[in-house]
């Protein structure tokens, strides 16, 4: 081993000035709990937590304890990025592709979009959400039907709720669909390779993945009931809907701006990937005799992502710590409900801080290994 | 209807070649075939729709005149409201009769600033030094004593004071201790300014005669905007590209703690960053150790944001090619001098758009300081928003905000390409 003991200073006097400050903040915070009369522990996690919140995925009230409460929020801001991440990615490619359009209307119309929503501030767009654009809506009484089932009004978004008989049949038929897909794919591909014959795998899929779940409705007994919701009244000027699934205002802000400012980072990305594959491939691919969408699909595609992948993936990442702006417009998210009212009630500032700390860091890290592997998969394969 | 038509009228113009320029050049760009067509019929429809009801929402049947909630009763935007609550917004909570104080500094700042432009050739090698030490220094010294006339900076001032001192004297040391030299003589400085030489005096010294002292807590709006911004990004730039020299050193504990060090920012969303700064930061210190609210979201706000320019940074010293730095050693420079005079002169030009990029982000993410009660322009909107004489104007007044922050942003990406394009080398 080359070892000098010229490089040892260096690193050495580093790590005694990072111990230091690491020392010098716990000792005071040592002394600090104890002025105050705080423990420092994570006990508390198993209280009872005593406190509401609005909207939750998994069942919550005032005595479940400050760990459940913890949840709820993480399932909270897991669903707001979900939503945001698909929504995001949808406009984003649309968007992007747009920008490469002849069409010199569509060009410019998708350039405006990406200038104007990438230059506000997001905070700013959720509060113009939230209380000026949400606030036009009319009240739950005034509401008209959107195709007669949907109705959106000033508390949020009503849809009707699915109610399912024997579910888990209908869920078994879909897993069904997609193993046989997966088989026949590589069924088809093994095909292609040995005999050059070819299967129409995308028709068999599509019809894979409709006859199965039908066949399960006609035979598996399954059954869907819509339970659509209907217009109650609390008190002579006060009315709520009933029945069916509501998506808070907060929600609906929150997604949609997540999603429209995201949308315009993507956009650039996937505009700068399609840019980025030389158009000589494309003229080769076409002079072999593939047809555009085959261009498209086999030459021009596999070669964009490998590019579009690792800064769409840092908008992803963006987008999940961004989503902790929800406390802004008190959407119960993980730093509303733990990070603000957990906290004020438990003052348990350093453990608390930790721990969402620690969560949002798991949450960009496992986001990242996702993404870094399949870009892996995708990356050239070189010898 | 007047879609479908319009999609027959398109069909049936669609000729490869006519002669008429303008038929030609509408079939070209707009028309070249169905899907096309449509989409561009839709867009065009769209605009045609939405046009009219926004311009009348923004001028027409838009009020300006007046003071009062009265003269807003038509349809229109509401500007008087703007009018009537300006000061707030560009100066938060500051008292009316003292804020000739930002007026005046942001003046003079910015008069300093555009020094680049004027100076002579003779000068122009004194630039940087300007730029990076002097300049700063007396942005300091005008919001240490102009606009906060107090006690704000204090204990943070002794750190300023001592890190340029120390780069000044720094230019003497010799090149072998430099390392040792800057981790050590700051640190000293500091607790020699703090605690030994005058205590007592600086606090006096915050105090101007005849200038009163105003809070941070009501500093708020446009100019905290700035200030904020502006003190952010003199600090965000150094502290990430030591962390970006630390990621690509030879040292492995250095490289580690300066990976561990970006990694955890870039993983962490800014408000809980923020949430730190507030509850758990002054746990950590000790209990007669006082540093204002807004210093602490300074100090939070540019080391988050330095992870992020360490790691555009990283990115430019990584595409320079090995070549450059094995010429720098072979002319005998040493690890120092390789990086400030051949190493990061590059490699900083190569990032420009990717550093403008980080300071876009970093001025977007101002609003945020909402979290430890600072109220800069976005959260006085909310403020004046919940004021019972004025209710019902959200929408004006985050119309107003958009359009300042789109127009500082739109002008930064601008100016960043330009630089861009002025300073691009070809190899």
């Amino acid at each position: 081993m080359n070892f000098k003991l010229k490089d040892l200073g260096p690193q050495l006097i580093t790590v005694i000035a990072v111990v230091l400050i690491f020392g010098f903040f716990t000792y005071n915070a040592q002394i600090n709990m104890e002025n105050r009369g705080i423990d420092f522990g994570y006990g508390f996690l198993s209280q009872e937590s005593s406190f509401d919140v609005q909207f939750s995925l998994i069942e919550y009230d005032g005595s479940h304890s400050y760990f459940r409460a913890y949840l709820v929020g993480l399932l909270n801001t897991i669903l707001v990025s979900v939503i945001g991440i698909i929504i995001a990615t949808i406009i984003g490619v649309i968007v992007g592709v747009a920008r490469l359009s002849p069409n010199y209307l569509i060009n410019k119309f998708a350039a405006y979009y990406v200038e104007f929503f990438r230059n506000i501030p997001l905070l700013l767009q959720i509060f113009f959400w939230y209380f000026a654009a949400l606030r036009a809506l009319p009240l739950p009484q005034d509401a008209e039907a959107i195709f007669g089932v949907f109705f959106l009004t000033i508390k949020g978004l009503y849809v009707p709720a699915f109610i399912w008989e024997n579910f888990n049949i209908f869920f078994y038929s879909i897993v069904a669909a997609i193993i046989a897909i997966i088989v026949i794919r590589f069924q088809a591909k093994k095909l292609q390779e040995t005999q050059g014959k070819q299967i129409p795998v995308f028709l068999i899929a599509i019809g894979l993945i409709f006859i199965l779940p039908l066949l399960s409705f006609l035979i598996g007994g399954v059954s869907l009931s819509f339970e659509i919701p209907k217009l109650k009244q609390l008190a002579a000027t006060s009315f709520v809907y009933d029945g069916g699934l509501s998506l808070p205002p907060e929600l609906i802000a929150l997604t949609l701006s997540l999603s429209l400012y995201t949308a315009t980072f993507i956009a650039e990305c996937v505009r700068a990937g399609i840019q980025g594959v030389g158009k000589g491939q494309k003229e080769a691919a076409a002079s072999i005799g593939l047809t555009p969408n085959q261009v498209l699909k086999l030459v021009i595609m596999p070669q964009a992502l490998r590019i579009i992948i690792p800064p769409t993936t840092n908008q992803y990442l963006n987008l999940t710590k961004n989503s902790s702006l929800a406390a802004a417009i008190a959407y119960p998210d993980l730093v509303l409900v733990f990070a603000g009212t957990a906290l004020m009630q438990t003052g348990k500032a350093i453990e608390i801080v930790s721990i969402t700390m620690f969560t949002y860091l798991s949450l960009s890290i496992s986001i990242s290994i996702l993404m870094n592997w399949y870009n892996k998969k995708i990356a050239i394969q070189e010898k | 209807m007047p879609l479908i038509l319009g999609f027959i009228g398109l069909y049936f113009i669609r000729i490869e070649y006519s002669g008429i320029k303008k038929l030609d050049l509408l079939n070209k760009h707009i028309n070249t075939n169905n899907f096309n067509a449509i989409l561009s019929l839709l867009i065009i429809f769209i605009v045609i729709k939405s046009i009219p009801p926004i311009l009348n929402w923004f001028f027409i049947e838009a009020s300006f005149a007046g003071d009062s909630k009265d003269v807003c009763s038509g349809s229109g935007a509401c500007w008087t409201y703007i009018k009537v609550w300006m000061r707030r917004f560009m100066y938060g909570m500051y008292p009316n009769a003292e804020q000739w104080r930002i007026n005046l500094s942001f003046i003079a700042l910015a008069l300093l600033g555009s020094v680049g432009y004027f100076a002579t050739d003779k000068f122009k090698k004194y630039l940087t030094l300007y730029y990076v030490v002097i300049y700063p220094l007396i942005a300091f010294l005008f919001i240490f004593f102009f606009i906060s006339g107090g006690p704000v900076f204090f204990d943070f001032s002794y750190g300023i004071i001592a890190a340029i001192v120390s780069i000044i004297i720094g230019f003497f040391i010799p090149n072998k201790f430099k390392f040792y030299y800057f981790l050590i003589v700051p640190l000293f400085l500091y607790i020699l300014l703090k605690y030994f030489l005058f205590f007592e005096e600086t606090i006096e010294l915050g105090k101007l005669d005849g200038l009163n002292w105003v809070e941070t807590g009501a500093w708020g709006g446009l100019s905290l905007t700035f200030i904020i911004s502006f003190f952010c990004l003199i600090f965000c730039f150094p502290i990430g590209m030591a962390f970006a020299l630390g990621r690509r050193s030879d040292f492995p504990l250095i490289r580690y703690i300066s990976i561990g060090f970006i990694e955890f920012w870039r993983g962490v969303p800014l408000i809980t960053v923020l949430f730190m700064s507030a509850v758990m930061f002054p746990m950590f210190l000790p209990a007669d150790f006082f540093i204002d609210k807004l210093v602490r979201c300074i100090i939070a706000i540019s080391l988050f944001e330095a992870a992020y320019v360490a790691e555009v940074i990283r990115g430019g010293l990584q595409a320079l090619p090995r070549g450059q730095y094995e010429a720098a050693k072979s002319l005998g420079m040493g690890y120092w001098k390789m990086h400030i005079f051949v190493i990061l002169p590059q490699a900083l030009k190569l990032v420009i758009p990717g550093i403008a990029n980080t300071f876009l982000a970093l001025v977007k993410d101002t609003p945020l300081i909402f979290v430890v009660g600072l109220l800069e322009i976005v959260g006085m909107l909310n403020l004046a928003k919940t004021n019972p004489e004025w209710l019902g104007f959200a929408m004006e007044g985050y119309v107003f905000a958009a359009i300042i922050f789109w127009i500082i942003c739109y002008a930064m990406s601008k100016y960043s390409y330009n630089l861009e394009i002025k300073y691009k080398t070809d190899r």
